[in-house]
């Protein structure tokens, strides 16, 4: 509860795979073992884990938020179409809008108790519609003289740039607020046991409202520097950052459950499918192979929790769910 | 109301719930048709060009893609497993399945029974993790992604062209004026209807849906009614994929873009609950109909894409959570 890693088995099984996955890259990927390639390495880790720091915050608190990549999107537009007028101006615009949105949604939640799954479904459909809208004619693009951004961002320090430097940074603020924050400690209550939490006074709003704000401003956090790497924003860009963040926070090990999951988990999952992607990328594997990888992986993390969770159930001798109903019927029957 | 909302987060249950639940019962079956009829009528006298009966055969036959796959997912929904996110994926691995065998030489018939043996095989797959209890959304996500890559590596990126397109009249042709694909959708939304409202599986889908854990006490193979869920979405898709096929002599990795998402909006805005357990199968036709309708008027009157989109997602919220908020009071 305390908000540290847990060193179980699922998290020991992740660490063996990255291992695994460092070593046989560096041994028979030519070009793996360089300095480009381990700061675009530590680059996109840095991008896609602010992407699932923001869906980690929706998981603990035992939601999930599926529509950051139309958010990333719509704030990365917000950005650099204002960056003519003062780049400042237009980030903080963004970043405003991303947190009224995402308290917005958090707040309908916590009202309505409608699924989150569902609504950021629609949020997802609707927020990309804006972003298609913002931009009619094409996508909205940085001023020329400003490109000495796109390069500072990604100028090299050894294996560091300023964009990884700078996402690694933020997602170690989410970590750190998380574990020494009362609010950052109620996440945790609320997706452990809700009923528990409400019962000891826990506002379920506020909680919620901060991890969907805190969502939808990691995403766009995340849309906003890819926005600047690159130099422009579509309306369709942005969308692979569905798949990669919640595939960064469940192969890291954050459970859907909720109650459980830290940036650590986070920065795991980020690695394990930035290395994949790197494969991909430098070992001349059809690109189409890096989704298969991608899903495939994320299935099999899926299944790898849903069997350790059997073994624990079954090793702490508790019984079935189906038999514990099926006594608790029969005795509710006797009494009534 | 506001207030009181906020502090009764449970609804009471003090309140007569007989006189309560049959108004909103009403309330809900009916709501969402109040809103489509008035537009339609409003638009049918405004807009110029709606009223038209090609125009209107034509929102039939673009609502008919959309629909056919609205009605496959929402034996998912009912089976209380929210929606697949791999639909689009699962239509075009049929839709290359069909067209490869085609090319190959095959006969029809052939072509169409691999491709639904295909889909069967994708669906009792997903159905079999997501009845174990994985996560449905998160589970066909990755699914889907994973598939996508398969079929592009196995198609070795390329697009397969039909020609000739032995099935062309079935996916773009019309009988009596009416679009195949249209007549196909409505036969399958009746099949589809009358399994689910007078068989016993129909039944059963609906009670896994609402109480698995009482489905389950009383003998329904709750695992295996939503494999079964699953397969029946699975061969909605392949439907969908083949149709296409037929219409655009085509099997692109791009050709279903942006259905899933179509689909999930019409399941939403028919007004299925989410909740599963409950919800007839014309509604998700109804869904993708009044999804289509509402586009075609935007469309007539100049209102571009990105707009459409927006107003198809606020929709679809607007829909899901009034329906959350009857159903939590009228409990």
């Amino acid at each position: 509860m305390n908000g540290l890693v847990k060193m179980d088995t699922g998290f020991q099984v992740r660490i063996v795979i990255f291992l695994a996955l460092l070593v046989s890259l560096a041994v028979t990927v030519p070009g793996f073992l360089s300095v480009a390639n381990a700061s675009s390495i530590i680059e996109n880790v840095g991008l896609i884990g602010l992407v699932g720091a923001g869906i980690m915050l929706t998981m603990i608190v035992g939601q999930l938020d599926l529509a950051v990549a139309s958010v990333a999107a719509v704030a990365a537009i917000i950005a650099l179409s204002l960056s003519g007028t003062s780049l400042v101006l237009g980030i903080s615009v963004a970043i405003v809008a991303a947190s009224l949105y995402g308290a917005t949604v958090g707040y309908i939640i916590n009202r309505t108790g409608v699924n989150s799954l569902v609504l950021t479904v629609c949020m997802l459909i609707g927020v990309r519609g804006l972003a298609l809208v913002m931009t009619p004619d094409r996508p909205a693009i940085l001023p020329f003289e400003m490109f000495w951004i796109s390069d500072a961002l990604v100028a090299q320090w050894g294996p560091l740039t300023l964009l990884g430097v700078i996402c690694l940074v933020v997602i170690g603020l989410v970590g750190l607020a998380l574990r020494h924050t009362k609010l950052g400690l109620s996440m945790y209550a609320v997706g452990g046991n809700l009923e528990r939490a409400r019962g000891s006074g826990i506002s379920t709003a506020r909680v919620y409202m901060v991890a969907f704000a805190g969502s939808a401003i990691l995403g766009a956090s995340a849309g906003i520097l890819a926005a600047l790497r690159s130099g422009s924003a579509s309306g369709l860009g942005f969308e692979s950052f569905l798949l990669a963040g919640i595939t960064v926070a469940v192969v890291g090990g954050i459970p859907l459950e909720g109650g459980r999951g830290t940036v650590i988990n986070v920065i795991l999952g980020a690695l394990i499918i930035r290395l994949i992607s790197s494969a991909v990328a430098l070992g001349g594997i059809p690109g189409s192979f890096e989704s298969v990888a991608v899903g495939g992986i994320l299935l099999a993390m899926l299944l790898l929790d849903y069997w350790l969770a059997k073994r624990r159930q079954a090793r702490a001798k508790v019984p079935k769910a189906g038999l514990q109903h099926a006594s608790t019927h029969s005795n509710g029957g006797g009494i009534r | 109301m506001a207030d009181f909302e906020a502090q009764n987060p449970i609804p009471s249950r003090r309140v007569p719930a007989n006189a309560v639940t049959k108004e909103r019962r009403w309330l809900r079956d009916l709501g969402p048709f109040v809103p489509i009829v008035a537009l339609g009528a409003i638009a049918a006298l405004t807009v110029d060009g709606f009223g038209t009966t090609p125009n209107i055969i034509a929102i039939v036959q673009a609502s008919a893609i959309t629909g056919i796959a609205a009605i496959g997912t929402a034996a998912i929904t009912i089976s209380g497993k929210f929606v697949s996110l791999a639909i689009e994926q699962q239509a075009m691995t049929s839709a290359f399945v069909f067209a490869a065998l085609i090319t190959a030489g095959s006969p029809v018939a052939l072509a169409i029974l691999a491709a639904f043996a295909v889909a069967i095989l994708l669906g009792l797959v997903q159905g079999f993790l997501v009845s174990r209890g994985l996560n449905p959304i998160v589970t066909t996500l990755a699914f889907g992604s994973a598939l996508f890559g398969i079929v592009v590596m196995l198609a070795d990126n390329r697009t397969i062209t039909l020609s000739p397109n032995p099935i062309a009249e079935l996916g773009g042709g019309t009988t009596l004026g009416v679009p195949n694909q249209a007549i196909i959708f409505v036969v399958l939304l009746a099949i589809g209807s009358f399994l689910l409202a007078r068989t016993k599986l129909g039944r059963q889908l609906l009670l896994t849906g609402s109480n698995p854990d009482a489905a389950e006490l009383v003998g329904i193979p709750t695992k295996r009614i939503v494999m079964i869920a699953f397969v029946v979405a699975a061969l909605a898709s392949a439907i969908v994929g083949i149709l296409v096929v037929g219409q655009v002599s085509q099997a692109k990795s791009d050709m279903f873009r942006g259905l899933t998402i179509d689909v999930v909006a019409a399941v939403l805005v028919g007004g299925i609950a989410i909740q599963g357990g409950e919800g007839q199968l014309w509604r998700a036709g109804y869904g993708a109909i009044v999804l289509t309708m509402l586009g075609n008027i935007m469309l007539l009157i100049g209102i571009d894409a990105g707009t459409r989109e927006l107003l198809k997602g606020l929709l679809a919220g607007a829909v899901l959570i009034s329906m959350t908020m009857l159903k939590a009071r009228g409990r």
